[in-house]
C-alpha cells in the first residue's frame, strides 16, 4: 500500500489489436481513482518501437505497467513479451498478459517468458470490468512498482 | 722118443719105452776113460764133446722142442717122430712108427700125397716149405707148416725125408684174419664215403682212399708223399697247421686229436669247403703218424644252417601264433620241462632268471587253476591223453592271460616209467577275449532284436523237405513259444490273419522260385486276439541250378508301431495340408548339397504360386519366373543370402498367378542343417498369401492417418476455437452487455428483451465453446496414465463440489477404491461430473449419492448410484452424445457436454461408461478401467 498519493499519472501501455477491446478496457479504466495516461498499441512491432522510442515514438513516456494481449497480429504477444524481458532495460516493467486463451501451454509459456501474471480476459462483461479494476487495484495501487530512472 | 729100424712090435715096444738115458749119448758120455783117452789123442775130445753136445741140443730140440718133427725113408714110412708131432697130430706114440706118414697126414689124398712125396725124393718138387691142412681126431682144424729136407746117406743117396712141421694155425688164423681184417679195411677205405687220409711224421700223405681223391679232386698217385697242409688247407689255416706240427711230431698231441674238429679244405680245383676232421695218432717207430677221417659236411652244414633257419622260422611262428612247445619228461620219478622261447614269452619270463620245473611252472598259473594243471599233468603223464586244458595265469603286470595247453604222449616205455610229452601252449587271451565279446555280442543280438521287435529266420529247402528255423524273437513277433509251438513252414501260416495268407503264400512261391520278392506286410492274430502288422524280408543266401534246394534267411520285424504311426501321419500330414489350405500357408523344404538343389513343395505352395505339381517342376530358377519382374532381384539377393545360410529376415514379394491377378506373400526361412564350409545347406521355408492381410493393413493405415489427420483437425480446430472464436464472441457478448448496462431503461422494453437474448445467446455460446474445448481437451491435454488412488481423486472431485454438495445437502459415500492406471486429473473429472450430475438431477429429497468398485477379470467396475430423477430407457444412449439433453435449462442448468465427457474420458483409459436406470427412482452410472491399463 502506498503512503503517498500518486504523484504522477501512471503510464499504461496497452498491446491490443480488438478495437472492441480496447474500447471495453478504456472504459473499465475509467472507474476507479487511479489516473492513468493510457497508449494503446495494436501490434507487437509497434509495441516494440514504443517501448524502444523509435521511430515515431520517439519522445514516447516509458510505461509502468504494460498490458499484453497474446493474439496479435505481425509479431505475437509472445515474442513481444520475450522482447521485453530480455531487454535489460525493458525487463523491469510488469507485464500482464491479458488474453482470450485458457490453453494451459499459452500460460505455462507466457510465465516462462517471465510475465508477471497472466489473466483470461471474461466473457461476461461484469466480470471483465471487475478483471480491469482488480488490475488497477492490484498493480496500481498496492504493489510498489520499480522505480523509474 | 726116438726109435730105430724095422722091429718087431715087441722090439719096438721095448725100445719105445727106453729112455733117453739109454741112448748113445748117454753111452757117448759114459765112455771108458781109455777110449776118451783115445779120443783125447786123436783130438777128437773136442769134436766128440761137441758132437755129444750137438746130439744133445738135437735131442732136447726134437723130444722137447715145440717142433713137430719125423722122418721118413723112401717108402714114406715114418722111422721117426717126435712127441710134439704126435701131440700135434692126436695120434698116440708110436702108432705111427713104421706106418705111411701119409695115413696120418692125408687121409683122404694118400695116393696124391705119395705122389708128391715120390716127386719130392727124385727132385722134381722143390721142397720149399708148405702148408697142409689137417683136422685132428678130436676135428680141430690145424694148419701145418711142413719143412721137408732131404735125407741123404754119405754117398749123397736120398734115403728118404726129414720134415719138421710147425703148427702155424694160429698164426696162419691170425694171417687169415690179419688179411681178412686188412681186406676189410681196404674195403672200408674204398668204400667209406668219408676221406681216410693217413700222414706220416713229415705231414706226407701215406693214405689216401677213392673217397678222398672224389673229395679233394687229387688221385691217390697225385697225393701219396705230398705234403697234405700245402695241398688241402686254405690259406689261412695252413699257417695255423704249419705252426702246431711240430709240436704234433714231437708230442703226438693236437687241437684237432681225439676230436672232431671243424675246418674248411681246400679242393684241387681251388673252392673251399667246410669238413669235420678227425684225428687219430698212430706211432710208428719214432714217429708219429696221424690218421684222420674227413668228412665234407657242405651238405650238413647247409642242412643245419636249413635247420637253423627252420627253427628260427619255427620260434617266429611260434611267436607270431603265440604259440610255445614244451617238452616233458619224466623218468624215474624225476620230471624235466623243457620251453622253447615263445613259451618263455608266453608267460612273461626270462629264461635267464626263471628255473624251469614242472613246480614253478605250475606256481606261475593262477590259483584257481592250479589244481585241474595239476590233474591234467598227471593225466598226461599216464598216457591218458586228456583233451586241451584252458588256464590262466597272471603277468606281473596284474593283467590275465588266458593258455590254452594241448600235449601227447611221444614215448612212453613199456613200465610207464619214462614218459615223454611234447605239447604246444597257445595264449588264447585275444580270442578268449573275443569269445566273450561274441558272446556279449550275441547277447546284445539278441537283446537288440528284442528291443527293435525284429526276429529272424533260416529257411532251408532241400530234396523235399523244407526246414524253418526261428530266433526266440520270431516266435515272441508270431506269439508262440518255441516250446509248445512245431515250427514249419506249413505252421507258421496258421498264424498269419486269413486275409494275408494268400499274399504270404504267393510270397513263399516267388521266393522258391529264386524270384526274390520284394518285402512282405501281413498280419499275424496274437493269441489274445489283436493283430501285429509284420514285415518280413528275405534274402537268397543259397540256390542250385535246378532250384531243387535253396536257403535264405531273413527278418521279420513288428511294424505296428510304424503303421500305426504311419496312418497317424498320413493323417496329420492330410491335416497339415488341410490347416495350410486354410492359413493359405504353403512350405517348402529346400535342400542344397553338392552343386544339386532340390525344393520340394507342400500342396498350399502349388496354389499359392497358382501352379500345379504335374506341370511345374519347382526350383530357385523357375520360381523367379513367378513372381512379379520388380520382385525378382530382392527375391535373388534374399535366396542367395539364404544359400549363405545368413538367415536373412522375412521377405515380401509379389507373384503373378497365371489369371494375371498379383498376390502378395510373405517367405520365411529356417535353416535346418548346414555344414561348416556351408556346400550344404537344408531350409524349411514357408510362403503365406498375405494378400488379404496387406489390404487390410493398408486400409488400416489409410484409416489410421485419416484418424491422425482427423486429431489434428481437432486440435486445430480446439486451438482455433480457444482463440479465434473466443475474440468474435466476447465482442458480441460483451457490447451488448455494455449496452444493457449503459442503456437499460433507457431503452424500450423490447429492446431490453433483444438485448438480454442477445447477451443471453452470446453467453451461452460462449459456454459450448468452452465445453467442446474441455471435450476436446480430454484427448489433446490426456496425461500419462500412473497409479493413482481412486479414491483420492474421488475426494478432490468432492472438494471441488463442496458447495453443491451442501447446498443440496447431498451424502456422498463410497467404498474403499483401489489404485487403478489413470490420469489423475481427469479420473477426478470423471467422479465430478458422475457426481455432479447425480446431484444435479435430484427429485425432491436429498440426494444420496454411493461409489461403490467391484474387481472384474480384466478391469475396475466403478458405479456412482444416486436416488436422482432417473432417465427413460429410450434415452439410455443419448444422453452420453454432445450436447443431448433431456431436459431445458430452466429446469436443470448444464449444456450437455458433461456425460460426453466422462465416455470420452472412461474410453481414453480403455474403458466404458454406461447407465442404468429406473426412472423415479435414481440411476446407476458404470464406468470400467482395465487393470492392467492401455
Amino acid at each position: 500500500m502506498t503512503t503517498e498519493m500518486q504523484t504522477r499519472p501512471v503510464e499504461l501501455l496497452l498491446v491490443e489489436d480488438s478495437p472492441g477491446d480496447v474500447r471495453l478496457t478504456i472504459e473499465a479504466l475509467k472507474e476507479g481513482r487511479v489516473i492513468n495516461n493510457l497508449t494503446v498499441v495494436q501490434d507487437g512491432e509497434e509495441a516494440i518501437a514504443f517501448l524502444r522510442r523509435q521511430g515515431q515514438h520517439a519522445g514516447a513516456p516509458r510505461p509502468d505497467l504494460i498490458l499484453l494481449d497474446l493474439n496479435l497480429p505481425r509479431k505475437s504477444g509472445m515474442e513481444v513479451l520475450a522482447e521485453i524481458k530480455t531487454d535489460p532495460d525493458l525487463k523491469l516493467i510488469p507485464v500482464v498478459v491479458l488474453t482470450t486463451s485458457q490453453a494451459e501451454e499459452d500460460v505455462l509459456r507466457s510465465y516462462e517468458l517471465h510475465a508477471n501474471c497472466y489473466i483470461v480476459k471474461p466473457v461476461d462483461l461484469e466480470q471483465f470490468m471487475s478483471v480491469v479494476h482488480a488490475i488497477k487495484s492490484f498493480w496500481l495501487a498496492l504493489v510498489v512498482l520499480p522505480p523509474k530512472e | 722118443m726116438a726109435q730105430t729100424g724095422p722091429q718087431s712090435p715087441a722090439e719096438e715096444q721095448a725100445q719105445r719105452s727106453a729112455t733117453a738115458e739109454d741112448r748113445d749119448f748117454s753111452r757117448l758120455r759114459n765112455l771108458p776113460p781109455a777110449l776118451r783117452e783115445q779120443f783125447e789123442a786123436l783130438g777128437l775130445n773136442r769134436t766128440l764133446s761137441q758132437l755129444i753136445e750137438s746130439e744133445q741140443r738135437f735131442r732136447d730140440l726134437f723130444e722137447q722142442g715145440p717142433v713137430a718133427y719125423h722122418e721118413l725113408d723112401d717108402e714114406g714110412i715114418v722111422r721117426l717122430v717126435n712127441r710134439a708131432e704126435c701131440e700135434l697130430l692126436g695120434v698116440e706114440p708110436g702108432a705111427m712108427l713104421g706106418k705111411p706118414i701119409f695115413e696120418f697126414i692125408a687121409p683122404g689124398a694118400q695116393s696124391e700125397s705119395r705122389e708128391a712125396f715120390k716127386r719130392k725124393l727124385s727132385g722134381q718138387q722143390t721142397l720149399a716149405p708148405f702148408l697142409r691142412e689137417y683136422t685132428r681126431s678130436d676135428g680141430c682144424h690145424l694148419t701145418l707148416r711142413i719143412h721137408d729136407v732131404l735125407v741123404q746117406d754119405h754117398r749123397g743117396v736120398v734115403t728118404g725125408i726129414r720134415s719138421a712141421m710147425v703148427d702155424v694155425t694160429a698164426h696162419k688164423e691170425f694171417i687169415d684174419a690179419l688179411r681178412e681184417r686188412e681186406a676189410t679195411l681196404q674195403a672200408v677205405c674204398t668204400s667209406a664215403v668219408d676221406a681216410l687220409v693217413m700222414i706220416d711224421g713229415e705231414g706226407r700223405a701215406v693214405l689216401w682212399n677213392p673217397a678222398a681223391e672224389r673229395m679233394f679232386g687229387y688221385t691217390a698217385a697225385e697225393m701219396l708223399g705230398q705234403p697234405i697242409h700245402d695241398l688241402l688247407a686254405p690259406n689261412d689255416l695252413r699257417q695255423r697247421f704249419l705252426a702246431n706240427f711240430p709240436a704234433f711230431q714231437k708230442t703226438g698231441q693236437g687241437a684237432a686229436i681225439g676230436k672232431v674238429v671243424e675246418l674248411t679244405a681246400r679242393r684241387k680245383d681251388g673252392s673251399e669247403f667246410p669238413i669235420d676232421l678227425s684225428m687219430a695218432t698212430v706211432k710208428k717207430g719214432q714217429e708219429w703218424h696221424a690218421v684222420g677221417v674227413v668228412r665234407d659236411i657242405t651238405e650238413r652244414k647247409k642242412a643245419e644252417d636249413e635247420l637253423r633257419t627252420k627253427e628260427a622260422l619255427l620260434s617266429e611262428s611260434q611267436h607270431i601264433a603265440q604259440l610255445g612247445s614244451w617238452e616233458l619228461t619224466e623218468q624215474a620219478g624225476t620230471s624235466v620241462l623243457v620251453w622253447t622261447p615263445e613259451t618263455y614269452r608266453i608267460f612273461g619270463v626270462s629264461p635267464d632268471t626263471f628255473v624251469l620245473t614242472a613246480e614253478t611252472f605250475v606256481g606261475l598259473i593262477h590259483p584257481d587253476d592250479r589244481a585241474a594243471m595239476q590233474a591234467w599233468i598227471g593225466a598226461c603223464l599216464a598216457g591218458l591223453g586228456p583233451p586241451d586244458l584252458e588256464y590262466r595265469f597272471s603277468l606281473q603286470d596284474g593283467s590275465v592271460r588266458y593258455i590254452n595247453g594241448r600235449g601227447h604222449i611221444v614215448q612212453q616205455d613199456a613200465e610207464k616209467k619214462l614218459v615223454r610229452v611234447v605239447g604246444v601252449v597257445q595264449d588264447i587271451t585275444k580270442r578268449k577275449l573275443a569269445e566273450d565279446e561274441l558272446r556279449t555280442k550275441e547277447a546284445l543280438l539278441s537283446e537288440s532284436q528284442r528291443i527293435a521287435q525284429l526276429g529272424s529266420w533260416d529257411w532251408t529247402v532241400q530234396a523235399g523237405t523244407s526246414v524253418m528255423v526261428w530266433t526266440p524273437e520270431t516266435y515272441r513277433l508270431f506269439g508262440v513259444s518255441p516250446d509248445t509251438f512245431v515250427l514249419s513252414s506249413e505252421t507258421f501260416q496258421t498264424l498269419i490273419h486269413p486275409d494275408d495268407q494268400a499274399s504270404m503264400q504267393a510270397w513263399m512261391s516267388a521266393c522258391l522260385a529264386g524270384l526274390g520278392p520284394p518285402d512282405l506286410e501281413f498280419r499275424v492274430i496274437q493269441p489274445d486276439g489283436s493283430v501285429r502288422y509284420i514285415n518280413g524280408r528275405g534274402h537268397m543266401v543259397q540256390q542250385d541250378a535246378e532250384k531243387k534246394s535253396m536257403r535264405m534267411v531273413g527278418v521279420a520285424q513288428d511294424i505296428t508301431e510304424r503303421k500305426r504311426a504311419e496312418d497317424e501321419l498320413r493323417t496329420q500330414e492330410g491335416l497339415l495340408s488341410e490347416s495350410q489350405h486354410i492359413a493359405h500357408l504353403g512350405s517348402m523344404d529346400w535342400t542344397v548339397q553338392a552343386g544339386t538343389s532340390v525344393m520340394v513343395w507342400t500342396p498350399e505352395t502349388y496354389r499359392i504360386f497358382g501352379v500345379s505339381p504335374d506341370t511345374f517342376v519347382p526350383s530357385s530358377e523357375t520360381l523367379q519366373t513367378l513372381i512379379h519382374p520388380d520382385d525378382r532381384a530382392p527375391m535373388q539377393a534374399w535366396l542367395s543370402a539364404c544359400l549363405a545360410g545368413l538367415r536373412p529376415p522375412d521377405l515380401e514379394f509379389r507373384v503373378i498367378q497365371p489369371d494375371g491377378s498379383a498376390r502378395y506373400i510373405n517367405g520365411r526361412v529356417h535353416i535346418v542343417q548346414q555344414d561348416a564350409e556351408k556346400k550344404s545347406i537344408r531350409m524349411i521355408g514357408v510362403a503365406q498369401d498375405i494378400t488379404e492381410r496387406k489390404l487390410a493393413v493398408a486400409a488400416l493405415l489409410q484409416r489410421t492417418e485419416e484418424l491422425a489427420r482427423s486429431n489434428t483437425e481437432l486440435v486445430q480446430f480446439a486451438y482455433v476455437a480457444s482463440h479465434d472464436l473466443q475474440e468474435p464472441l466476447r465482442m458480441v457478448s460483451s457490447y451488448v452487455q455494455l449496452l444493457a448496462r449503459r442503456y437499460s431503461g433507457k431503452l424500450d422494453s423490447d429492446a431490453d428483451e433483444f438485448i438480454a437474448f442477445a447477451v443471453d445467446g452470446a453467453k451461452r455460446m460462449q459456454n459450448m465453446i468452452n465445453d467442446l474445448l474441455a471435450f476436446s481437451r480430454v484427448t489433446t491435454k490426456g496425461h500419462e496414465f500412473k497409479p493413482v488412488e481412486a479414491d483420492t481423486a474421488l475426494k478432490l472431485a468432492l472438494a471441488n463440489l463442496k458447495v453443491a454438495i451442501e447446498e443440496s445437502q447431498a451424502s456422498v459415500t463410497f467404498d474403499p477404491l483401489p489404485v487403478v492406471n489413470a490420469d489423475s486429473a481427469q479420473l477426478t473429472q470423471l467422479f465430478q461430473n458422475l457426481i455432479g450430475n447425480a446431484i444435479k438431477f435430484r427429485r425432491k429429497e436429498p440426494p444420496q449419492v454411493h461409489v461403490s468398485v467391484e474387481k472384474r477379470a480384466k478391469d475396475w467396475e466403478f458405479s456412482v448410484r444416486d436416488n436422482g430423477i432417473g432417465i427413460e430407457p429410450q434415452h439410455l444412449e443419448r444422453i452420453f452424445v454432445i450436447f443431448q439433453r433431456l431436459h431445458t435449462a430452466a429446469q436443470f442448468p448444464g449444456t450437455g457436454i458433461g456425460l460426453a465427457i466422462c465416455k470420452k474420458i472412461a474410453e481414453r483409459h480403455g474403458g466404458n461408461l454406461w447407465v442404468s436406470s429406473q426412472p423415479g427412482v435414481g440411476s446407476t452410472f458404470h464406468f470400467t478401467i482395465p487393470i492392467k491399463g492401455l
